[in-house]
């Protein structure tokens, strides 16, 4: 395969999708930090307001006091917080880019038969198995890093705003906010859960291509309905006795594959380390959340491999739907 | 070997429907052919085949290669423009350019600036805010910005006004076409490719009914507008059609004796139109 040609096909993919790719998670973020702008502004309003009324609002110690008798285990927990909270946006976003990704891959053998552009793609001299493939690793790798440099912005200019308000309140925000927090472990732990996702999201990212490449009208209902109603007739004919498939399984190893592993990290809820998460109590639990532990796990596991051939299987299934789909 | 596609039983089957049915033909280089048939006659089938959009049965080269393989390097020396509007609806001007730039070798940007420059369109404009009209201009300024040895046209100005139309077939006559390169076109409008075509081929029911260049279809076809009077002889010389202009007959033959046909009325040479209606009203009586 031509290289540049396939670099021109990402950019394709990029221009048709930039509002998905680009704009979706930039306006989110915005009206994040927008919100949290408002919520310190808010605070200093009321503050402002009750002070000049003669009252002194304090609660327990002054926060200035109180920073000063900070020790480095307190630091470090000022530095968790903060890293939650930057964690947080990293999850809005890929929630966000969640829905981007499975609309986008929805539409992107089903748009270009509708409304007839695909004669004038076959027109020029790319192969259909490296339109397909630009379309996948847009989805894999392009979208997930455009998110990724959105996310890491974010939370600098989180980190900018808190510090900027602490320094208001003449705390020193390189001792306070800049030096406990540590975005670097978080992106770190982001990034290396990029090629993990690569491999654990190719059952959805084939399903969700399969059905867009081999509906007539209506992908999205195919893609759903298909998976569910498979499931529903499974719990029926399992309580005739016919065959039994148990439901947990298919559930959560055939149809969730299908539809929601496009989802970031949504491997952590497979084999209890979403529990560990929710029984979350001390710090040290937290560590959880950054280890490579989930990610390491994953890979190991066979189930994972077994989706991703399948997911492969689609692709190709994919592709050769889109080079002979003769619709007259 | 001058042929650039070439056709031996090429057959393709829909369910139970024939849509070709052992065709045969061929196409020289350096012509212009016209495909010319009624709705569901197979047209489209054929230059889907041409194109290696469809698999079929039969045998069937498009400059050397089977169009069902290799479609990539196919592509790299065929253009084809199928039907009005197939640009993508987003892209702009300057993207659909960089692109094309980007993956087909045989693209001249320079060209295809040279050929927008007339036209109303600027490079930021998408497709989505362009008239019928422009789309086409901006498909034809790309597809004739392309060194490629054989154009393929799918009814390329359906819906156009006939400014446009007119326009359209102008720019490929004068622009574009040469004796390196071939063009297919099919179209209902017989009328307007008429006088640029150098080749028909009469496709009906999935087989062709004629296959001849124009210079043959001027020395086999004559339209005879009877003198009155004279009717009953016309007709017995085997006239393949017959119509009525203004009250008097006008007789359609394959192949008459011109002298003969001179002493009964006016002779013409008939319209492309006009022998379409008479081959395919002939065959099915």
């Amino acid at each position: 395969m031509n290289t540049k040609a396939f670099g021109w096909l990402l950019k394709r993919e990029y221009w048709e999708n930039r509002g998905g790719f680009w704009t979706a998670p930039l306006v989110t973020v915005a009206i994040f930090l927008g919100l949290n702008a408002l919520g310190l502004v808010t605070a200093e309003v009321f503050r402002g307001k009750l002070e000049a009324n003669g009252a002194h609002i304090q609660i327990g110690v002054p926060i200035s006091e109180l920073t000063k008798n900070l020790g480095d285990k307190e630091l470090h927990m000022v530095g968790e917080g903060l890293n939650m909270a930057m964690a947080s946006y990293s999850m809005i976003i890929q929630v966000v880019l969640f829905f981007v990704l499975f609309f986008y891959l929805l539409g992107a053998l089903y748009d270009e038969r509708k409304d007839r552009s695909v004669l004038f793609w076959k027109s020029l001299p790319i192969s259909d198995t490296a339109t397909v493939l630009s379309k996948v690793t847009s989805a894999l790798l392009v979208a997930p890093l455009l998110a990724f440099a959105i996310t890491a912005l974010a939370q600098l200019a989180l980190l900018g705003m808190l510090g900027l308000y602490a320094l208001a309140h003449g705390i020193n925000p390189v001792r306070f906010v800049w030096g406990p927090a540590d975005p670097m472990v978080l992106w770190a732990h982001q990034l290396a859960a990029i090629p993990v996702q690569i491999i654990w999201a190719l059952p959805a990212v084939g399903w969700l291509l399969l059905c867009s490449s081999w509906a007539r009208t209506k992908p999205f209902l195919w893609a759903v309905l298909v998976p569910v109603a498979f499931g529903v007739f499974n719990a029926f004919f399992s309580l005739w006795g016919l065959f039994n498939v148990p439901s947990q399984w298919y559930w959560s190893n055939v149809a969730g594959r299908l539809l929601l592993s496009l989802t970031p990290m949504s491997w952590l809820s497979q084999d209890g380390i979403i529990d560990q998460i929710s029984r979350i109590q001390s710090e040290q639990d937290l560590d959880v959340l950054y280890s490579l532990h989930g990610h390491l796990q994953i890979l190991g596991s066979l189930n994972t491999w077994i989706g991703a051939a399948i997911g492969c299987l689609m692709i190709a299934a994919a592709i050769y739907l889109r080079r002979w789909r003769d619709e007259s | 070997m001058n042929a650039i596609a070439e056709a031996r039983g090429l057959t393709k089957r829909y369910g139970s429907t024939l849509a070709l049915d052992g065709v045969d033909f061929e196409v020289d280089a350096g012509r212009i052919v016209g495909l010319i048939g009624p709705n569901g006659a197979g047209k489209t089938t054929a230059l889907k085949a041409l194109l290696g959009l469809t698999d079929f049965d039969g045998e069937l080269t498009v400059l050397g290669l089977d169009p069902r393989e290799d479609r990539p390097r196919l592509m790299q020396q065929v253009c084809f423009i199928a039907d009005v509007a197939t640009l993508p609806r987003w892209i702009r001007v300057n993207q659909v350019l960089d692109f094309v730039e980007g993956v087909h070798p045989r693209f001249s940007r320079e060209k295809a600036e040279r050929f927008l420059k007339g036209t109303k369109l600027y490079p930021e404009q998408r497709v989505r805010e362009m008239s019928k009209g422009m789309i086409v201009q901006l498909h034809l300024a790309i597809v004739m910005a392309i060194d490629a040895r054989f154009l393929v046209l799918d009814e390329p100005t359906l819906g156009l006004d006939i400014l446009h139309r007119k326009e359209f077939y102008g720019r490929l006559l004068n622009d574009y076409f040469d004796e390196q390169r071939t063009i297919l076109v099919t179209t209902h409008q017989v009328e307007e490719v008429e006088n640029i075509l150098t080749d028909l081929l009469f496709i009906k029911d999935g087989r062709i009914v004629l296959s001849a260049t124009m210079d043959e279809v001027s020395e086999r076809f004559s339209e005879l507008m009877v003198a009155s009077g004279r009717e009953d002889e016309a007709r017995a010389l085997g006239p393949i059609h017959e119509r009525t202009v203004f009250g008097r007959p006008v007789l359609l033959f394959d192949g008459a004796d011109r002298s003969k046909l001179r002493e009964l009325g006016e002779i013409h040479k008939p319209s492309v139109a006009d022998l379409f209606v008479a081959v395919m009203q002939g065959n099915e009586s």
